[in-house]
């Protein structure tokens, strides 16, 4: 049987009807709230899980780069600590050779490809990123010393870990 | 030329254990610290600008502070692009010397190398050259022949390297008087003879751990150095036989008391071949047929043409490797050369290069033997170390004998 009052029974018509009560506004806004709080924590989680992925895809390049660093040609023990630099023969073989470029001069009988710092994890770390690379290593460093310094206190230590950094 | 770097070298941390080697090694080298005692005051050397090119080992870097006690500036490469000790050369880089080497050079690296050592920092080239092998010789007298006319004179350390200036003498292109260090009594008869009679069992043992009493060895051979690994194998018990082409020293070999037989005669009784001949096909695959089961196959000759080892790599059945190149008892398996012995070549080489620096006028263009009186300096030089006392000639016996008391004692056909 068809109701005749659609509007009681209906609470779509009635919204849509744009006859709000103030109990139905509060649970619109619930909603709304709800919804864009969740959006929000979701943005930052999808902001992270992008940057994850963008850290993984780095790793995963450099870790090639560096694997194929330690396959190009090398007659000498590599020092870790020791800038190398990398040249390229007619033939494709690449090398690696103590001599930069600019010590080759114009006698400089390969194409160069670069310069790479042999770090103590046996990672590379190309020469203008030597720098950069070496003021986060001492900023770690420090957070290392600074946790060995304060182990013994029973307070947290997080200050002293951010005035660090 | 871009402002070259102070030196070049694989590793600086190693200085100074390379220090404490140098340190030991002065110890084994007595002619070169009699050398320094001896010169080191008046310092005949001053002036010199020495560009050597030799092996950089502990034992060269003990020359080459021989040759800055005596007053020579010194810059140094190494002449093979494998024979640096990197702890060598960072000792000496550390002690203010223009050096670059390192052990496994590339073949344009190696020239690199050599060409820093040309020209000082104060813009003056070199003045004199020691040399092993003829690179750094060949280089200047092609890419760099402007540096010619002030270089007075070329030690050469090596047969190959005296071999090159003959055919450049020859050729009419040596434009420097030079001394051939190798054809010196004190090298030759030192190194090869007495340096194998050392370094050969030693490299046998070291590569197979093998006892040598009572085994039969051939050694194809009976020269200086074949002369040295007989020896040294009859003192740890072998039963040697001996492969001569040359009558005289087979009946030498005889003399001593060894076997002298072919290697046709006597393959199938031996445990062990010493090839010693600076030939070609000694041990060839026949011969490998009728070899004992497990017999030891060793060349201490300058190439590896002696044995004929494309032959066993293609008919082995397996092939393990035990150790890298054991197939050189002398320097691959081994240490290399012996202090002592390699050290009566650097005294000549030092004598050498007094000699051309001071007496230059003395030298025409061309090639002349170490001077017997040289020889006669290194090897006394020795002596002391050795605690050995020589007999001094009255003056009457000089004039007896004809020869002045000081020496030279004897005429230059002699042959020690």
């Amino acid at each position: 049987m068809e109701s005749i009052t659609p509007y009681r029974t209906n609470r779509q018509a009635h919204v849509h009807g744009n006859l709000r009560s103030p109990l139905a506004q509060d649970i619109q806004k619930a909603d709304e709230f709800l919804r864009a709080n969740a959006i929000n924590k979701l943005q930052v989680i999808a902001e992270q899980v992008r940057r994850l992925q963008e850290q993984a895809r780095i790793v995963l390049r450099e870790s090639r780069r560096d694997m194929d660093l330690h396959h190009a040609a090398c007659n000498f023990r590599k020092i870790p600590g020791t800038i190398y630099h990398l040249y390229r023969r007619p033939s494709g073989q690449t090398y690696f050779s103590l001599l930069s470029a600019h010590e080759w001069g114009a006698s400089c009988p390969h194409e160069y490809l670069g310069s790479y710092k042999l770090q103590y994890d046996m990672s590379w770390t190309p020469e203008e990123k030597v720098e950069e690379k070496e003021k986060e290593l001492n900023i770690l460093n420090n957070i290392m010393t600074a946790q060995f310094a304060i182990t013994d206190s029973s307070g947290p230590n997080i200050d002293s870990l951010v005035q660090d950094c | 030329m871009a402002q070259k770097p102070k030196y070049k070298v694989a590793d600086m941390s190693l200085a100074e254990f390379g220090r404490k080697e140098i340190e030991l090694a002065e110890h084994e080298m007595p002619g070169l610290m009699k050398m320094r005692r001896q010169y080191g005051t008046t310092k005949p050397l001053k002036g010199a600008r020495i560009a050597g090119c030799l092996h950089m080992t502990i034992q060269t870097a003990v020359l080459i502070e021989t040759l800055r006690e005596l007053g020579a500036e010194v810059q140094w490469s190494s002449c093979n692009i494998f024979s640096t000790q990197d702890h060598a050369a960072a000792a000496i880089a550390k002690t203010g010397v223009a050096v670059y080497a390192w052990k496994g050079e590339t073949d344009e690296e190696y020239m690199w190398c050599i060409e820093q050592t040309l020209v000082w920092p104060d813009g003056k080239p070199l003045n004199m050259i020691l040399d092993d092998g003829g690179d750094l010789t060949g280089l200047v007298h092609t890419k760099f022949s402007q540096f010619l006319p002030g270089i007075r004179g070329i030690s050469e350390e090596t047969t190959t390297g005296v071999h090159n200036l003959n055919k450049m003498l020859k050729q009419g292109t040596l434009k420097v008087p030079c001394i051939n260090v190798n054809d010196s009594v004190t090298k030759s008869k030192f190194d090869n003879l007495y340096g194998c009679r050392e370094s050969l069992c030693d490299g046998i043992k070291r590569a197979t751990d093998v006892m040598l009493a009572g085994k039969v060895a051939l050694v194809a051979g009976y020269g200086d150095v074949g002369k040295g690994c007989c020896m040294s194998l009859r003192g740890f018990g072998c039963r040697v036989i001996v492969a001569e082409i040359d009558p005289i020293n087979a009946l030498q070999a005889a003399m001593e008391g060894y076997e002298v037989t072919t290697m046709e005669a006597a393959v199938e009784r031996c445990n062990l071949f010493i090839t010693a001949t600076g030939c070609m096909s000694i041990i060839s695959g026949k011969d490998f047929m009728r070899m004992k089961e497990d017999a030891i196959v060793c060349n201490i000759g300058h190439f590896d043409t002696e044995i004929d080892v494309a032959w066993i790599n293609e008919n082995a059945a397996e092939k393990i490797q035990i150790k890298p190149q054991v197939r050189r008892a002398r320097t691959c398996a081994g240490d290399g050369s012996f202090r002592f012995c390699d050290e009566t070549a650097s005294g000549n080489q030092v004598l050498a290069q007094i000699e051309l620096w001071c007496n230059q006028k003395k030298y025409n263009l061309g090639k002349s033997p170490v001077l017997e009186r040289l020889d006669e300096e290194v090897a006394e030089s020795h002596l002391d170390a050795l605690d050995v006392k020589l007999t001094k000639l009255t003056p009457a016996q000089a004039d007896y004998l004809g020869i002045p008391i000081d020496g030279p004692y004897k005429p230059e056909i002699y042959r020690y």
